[in-house]
C-alpha cells in the first residue's frame, strides 16, 4: 500500500516533468474516443433511436418488399416481383417507413417463401464476420375493439436480454416500468404513451388490454396465415407506456437533428415516431402464437442484426445481400434514412416539416477497418513518449529508489511503484483527453452544432475501452523503466553525488 | 590477491563479545577490472549486541564494501553473514529485503533523506514498510525526532534543513525499526568538525542509553573516543584491531 500511494505521489510530484507523455495519452485518448464512436455510430446519431426501437443495425426481410433502387426510379424488372397484399399478414410495421409502399403487404419474388426459419437465417448470417449476433423480429397482428371501432394493432416480441445488454429500452419508459426477466412469459405488455396522437386509443398504466388475436392455420404450402374470422380475446396488463422520440427541429434555425434534444434547450420541436405496436417480452410472444395454434418455431418475416462496428454497416449489408440473395437486406440506417426523405415515419406531424434533401448512398466504401490500428498506433507512441518519459525520471530518482531499497523496499515493491506512477499518468491523460472531447461536444451542443457534438458522445463503454487501453499500454509499457529501476544496485547509486 | 594472504590472528576480529549479533564468516567480494580484485578479503568478523565498532582504513580499502555485505546490499561471492542468527546466504533478494527493514538501519553520507518528505515522513517510512500500526508509527518517529533535537523541525523538508540537522533526521530514520544493527557509511563525511563531534555524541547517547550496536565506517578519529573496537582495513582485510577508548 505504501509503494502504490509513493508511486500515486511521485506521479502527482512530476506531472509537469511527464505532461508531454500525459499530452500523448490524452490525444490518444482523444483518437479513441471519436473511432470508438463511430464504431458505435455514435450515439445520438445513426439513427440511433430507431436502431433501438427496431432492435438492430440491419434488418433481412423474408422477401423484396423492401424498395430498391430499381423500384424508386420505376425500373422494375418484369415479371420478376409482384405486390401482395397478405391473407397472413406478417405485420411488419416497417412498412411504414417505406416512401411508397403505405399498406400492410409484401413485394416478393414470385414463389419466395414469405416467411423464414430463423435459425436457418441466423446460421446463414453469421457467417458474415461483421455481424455480431442475430435476433428474429417475433410478431403477431391483433385487432383492438372499443365503442369507437376496431384498431389494427400489432403484438411484438423484445428480446429482453438484448434490450438489457445493447439497447437500454428501458429508457424510453416514460410511464410504468420496463420489463423484468420475471415477466418472460407473462401477460404484460408496453403500448405507446403517443398512441392516441394517431388515432389509437389511449392506454394507462396498470389498466387491461383487450386484443383480439387471429387463429393461425396453415396453408397447403405450410407457411401459415391468420383466421380473423377465429379471433381470440388474449388480456394483457399494461406495465409500462414509451415513446420512441426520433429527430427533433431547432424552431429558430429550421434544422432538424437525430435522437432526443438535449435537455433544456429552448425553441424545439421533438418528433416521434408513434405506432401501433403493443411490446410484449418475446417468450409471451411465442405462447401467444402457440396458444393461436402456431406450431413452434415460429417463422418471421424479419431478422434483426446487430454489428460489431456501424462504421462499416453498408459493407456488411452489401456482402449479406450476396450471400442472402433471396431476402432483402438493408442497414435501419439507410433505411430511417428513405423514410425521413420522405418526412416520414413520424406521422404525428406534418411529413412537409420533416421532408429531407435526398440521402446519398457512400460513394466508396473502404473495406478494411483501421479503427483499431489507428488506436493501437496512437496508444503505441503516446507509450513510447511515456517510456522516454519515465526513464528520464527514474534515471534523475536513481539515489531515491537506492535509500528505499536500502530501508526494506523489495525489488517488486519498486516495480509497483513505477508501475503505478506510469499508470498514474496514462489514466490522468487519458481523463483529459476524455474532458477535451466532452469539452468540444459540450461547445457544439451550445453553438447548435449537436450533428457534431454526436460524434464525441461517448458511453459508459467507451470510458472503459479507454481505462482498459491506457492501464494496458502503460503497464506493458512502463515494464521497461520498472524493471530498471527495481534492479538498480543501491551501493553504487547511493556513493554518487 | 589471494583471500588467503595476511590473515589475522585467528579470532583477533572476533574476540569482543561472548553473544555475536553480527557475524561475517570467511568473507570474499572481488570485482573483475581486467584482473581480479579483492574488495573484501576473507573476513571474520563478529560483532556482539551493544557493541560499538568503527572500521577505519585508506580510501579503497574495502570498507565501503564490506559495509554492504553486512547489510545485505550486495553479495559476497563466498563466505557469509550471520545476523541475529539469520544466514544471508539462505535469503533471496526479498528476504534480504525484509531484514534490511527489520534489523538493519542505514546512514550514510550524502544523508540520502527523500527530498519530498518531510524529516517525519521520512522517519515513518521504514516503519511503513515494516507494516506498524499508524499510530504506533507516528508516535514512535516524534519520540525519534525528539531524541535528535528535531522535535519542532519534523514538518520541515530536508532541504530546509541543515547537513547535521539531515544526518540526525537519517539517524532517527535509521532507529525507526529499532534494528539490531546501524551500519553507518561515512556518517561525518560531509559534516563540518562541530557537527561531526555532536553526531559522534548522538551515536554514542544511543549505543550507551539504548544499547544500540553500531557499526561505523569512517575516517574520522572523532567516533574513536566512542568506541569499543577499531577494526583497520587495508585491501580488503583486517589487518588490525585495536581497542577503542571504551574498549
Amino acid at each position: 500500500m505504501t509503494f502504490l500511494a509513493l508511486g500515486f505521489i511521485n506521479a502527482w510530484r512530476n506531472l509537469n516533468r511527464s505532461a508531454l507523455a500525459a499530452l500523448g495519452m490524452g490525444m490518444a485518448a482523444a483518437v479513441t474516443v471519436v473511432a470508438l464512436s463511430l464504431s458505435a455510430g455514435y450515439p445520438g446519431g445513426a439513427a440511433y433511436e430507431y436502431r433501438r426501437f427496431v432492435g438492430g443495425d440491419v434488418l433481412i426481410y423474408a422477401s423484396g418488399h423492401q424498395v430498391r433502387e430499381t423500384h424508386l426510379t420505376g425500373e422494375k424488372a418484369p415479371g420478376s416481383l409482384v405486390w401482395r397484399v397478405l391473407p397472413r399478414d406478417p405485420g411488419t410495421h416497417l412498412a411504414d417507413f417505406h416512401p411508397e409502399l403505405f399498406t400492410v403487404g409484401t413485394l416478393m419474388p414470385a414463389g419466395s417463401p414469405p416467411l423464414m426459419d430463423p435459425d436457418a437465417i441466423a446460421r446463414r448470417a453469421l457467417a458474415e464476420p461483421a455481424v455480431r449476433a442475430v435476433y428474429p423480429r417475433y410478431s403477431l397482428p391483433a385487432l383492438q375493439e372499443t365503442a369507437a371501432g376496431a384498431f389494427k394493432r400489432e403484438l411484438r416480441g423484445r428480446n429482453l436480454e438484448l434490450d438489457r445488454a445493447v439497447w437500454r429500452f428501458e429508457r424510453r419508459v416514460v410511464a410504468g416500468r420496463y420489463f423484468e426477466p420475471g415477466d418472460a412469459g407473462r401477460p404484460v405488455a408496453l403500448v405507446d404513451a403517443r398512441a392516441a396522437d394517431v388515432g389509437l386509443p389511449a392506454a394507462a398504466v396498470g389498466s387491461t388490454l383487450r386484443l383480439l388475436v387471429p387463429r393461425v392455420r396453415y396453408g397447403p404450402d405450410g407457411q401459415p396465415w391468420f383466421d380473423y374470422a377465429a379471433a381470440e380475446p388474449v388480456e394483457l396488463e399494461v406495465i409500462g407506456l414509451y415513446t420512441v422520440p426520433t429527430r427533433w427541429r431547432n424552431l429558430n434555425t429550421g434544422h432538424i437533428y437525430g435522437g432526443v434534444a438535449p435537455a433544456g434547450t429552448r425553441g424545439v420541436r421533438q418528433y416521434y415516431w408513434v405506432t401501433p405496436q403493443v411490446l410484449v417480452p418475446q417468450e409471451t410472444l411465442l405462447a401467444l402464437f402457440a396458444a393461436a395454434g402456431g406450431r413452434l418455431p415460429m417463422p418471421v418475416a424479419e431478422v434483426a442484426l446487430v454489428v460489431h462496428n456501424l462504421a462499416f454497416v453498408e459493407n456488411a449489408v452489401r456482402r449479406l445481400q450476396r450471400l442472402l440473395p433471396e431476402h432483402s437486406v438493408i442497414s435501419t440506417v439507410r433505411q430511417a434514412r428513405l423514410a425521413n426523405q420522405a418526412g416520414r415515419p413520424e406521422r404525428a406531424e406534418a411529413g412537409a416539416e420533416l421532408f429531407q434533401a435526398g440521402y446519398a448512398g457512400p460513394a466508396f466504401a473502404v473495406e478494411v477497418d483501421f479503427g483499431p490500428a489507428l488506436v493501437g498506433l496512437v496508444f503505441g507512441i503516446a507509450s513510447l513518449m511515456m517510456v522516454a518519459n519515465l526513464l528520464v525520471v527514474v534515471h534523475g530518482r536513481r539515489r531515491e529508489i537506492a535509500v528505499l531499497k536500502a530501508v526494506g523496499a523489495k525489488s517488486r515493491e519498486i516495480l509497483t511503484m513505477v508501475l503505478v506512477e506510469a499508470l498514474t499518468v496514462s489514466l490522468a491523460g487519458v481523463v483529459a483527453g476524455f474532458l477535451l472531447v466532452q469539452w468540444m461536444v459540450a461547445v457544439n451542443i451550445l453553438t447548435s452544432r449537436p450533428d457534431l457534438a454526436a460524434v464525441g458522445l461517448t458511453s459508459a463503454r467507451t470510458l472503459g475501452w479507454l481505462v482498459l487501453l491506457a492501464v494496458g499500454f502503460s503497464l506493458t509499457f512502463g515494464l521497461v523503466p520498472a524493471w530498471r529501476a527495481a534492479r538498480l544496485t543501491v551501493m553504487e547509486a547511493l556513493r554518487t553525488r | 590477491m589471494s583471500p588467503a594472504v595476511s590473515r589475522l590472528p585467528e579470532g583477533a576480529a572476533t574476540a569482543a563479545l561472548a553473544e555475536p549479533v553480527l557475524r561475517a564468516v570467511h568473507l570474499n567480494k572481488a570485482f573483475y577490472l581486467g584482473e581480479t580484485i579483492y574488495a573484501v578479503s576473507d573476513v571474520n568478523l563478529a560483532i556482539g549486541q551493544g557493541e560499538f565498532v568503527v572500521v577505519t582504513g585508506p580510501s579503497g580499502s574495502g570498507k565501503s564494501t564490506l559495509l554492504s555485505l553486512l547489510g545485505g546490499l550486495d553479495r559476497p561471492i563466498s563466505g557469509d553473514v550471520i545476523l541475529d542468527g539469520h544466514r544471508y546466504s539462505r535469503f533471496n533478494e526479498n528476504g534480504l529485503a525484509n531484514l534490511r527493514r527489520t534489523k538493519i538501519g542505514f546512514i550514510f553520507q550524502f544523508f540520502n533523506l527523500i527530498h519530498h518528505l518531510s524529516a517525519l515522513e521520512n522517519v515513518l517510512l521504514p516503519m511503513s514498510f515494516a507494516g506498524i500500526p499508524r499510530r504506533q508509527r507516528l508516535e514512535r518517529a516524534e519520540e525519534l525526532l525528539d531524541l535528535v533535537g528535531l522535535g519542532q523541525r519534523r514538518h520541515h523538508l530536508p532541504l530546509q534543513l541543515s547537513g547535521g540537522e539531515q544526518q540526525r533526521v537519517a539517524i532517527a530514520r535509521a532507529l525507526a525499526n529499532q534494528p539490531k544493527v546501524v551500519l553507518a557509511d561515512e556518517p561525518t563525511g560531509n559534516l563540518d568538525s562541530k557537527t561531526s563531534e555532536e553526531v559522534g555524541r548522538l551515536f554514542a547517547r544511543f549505543n550507551r542509553e539504548l544499547g544500540q550496536t553500531f557499526v561505523v565506517v569512517s575516517h574520522a578519529e572523532v567516533f574513536h573516543a566512542h568506541a569499543h573496537r577499531v577494526l583497520h582495513m587495508h585491501d580488503g582485510r583486517i589487518v588490525r584491531v585495536d581497542q577503542g577508548q571504551r574498549g
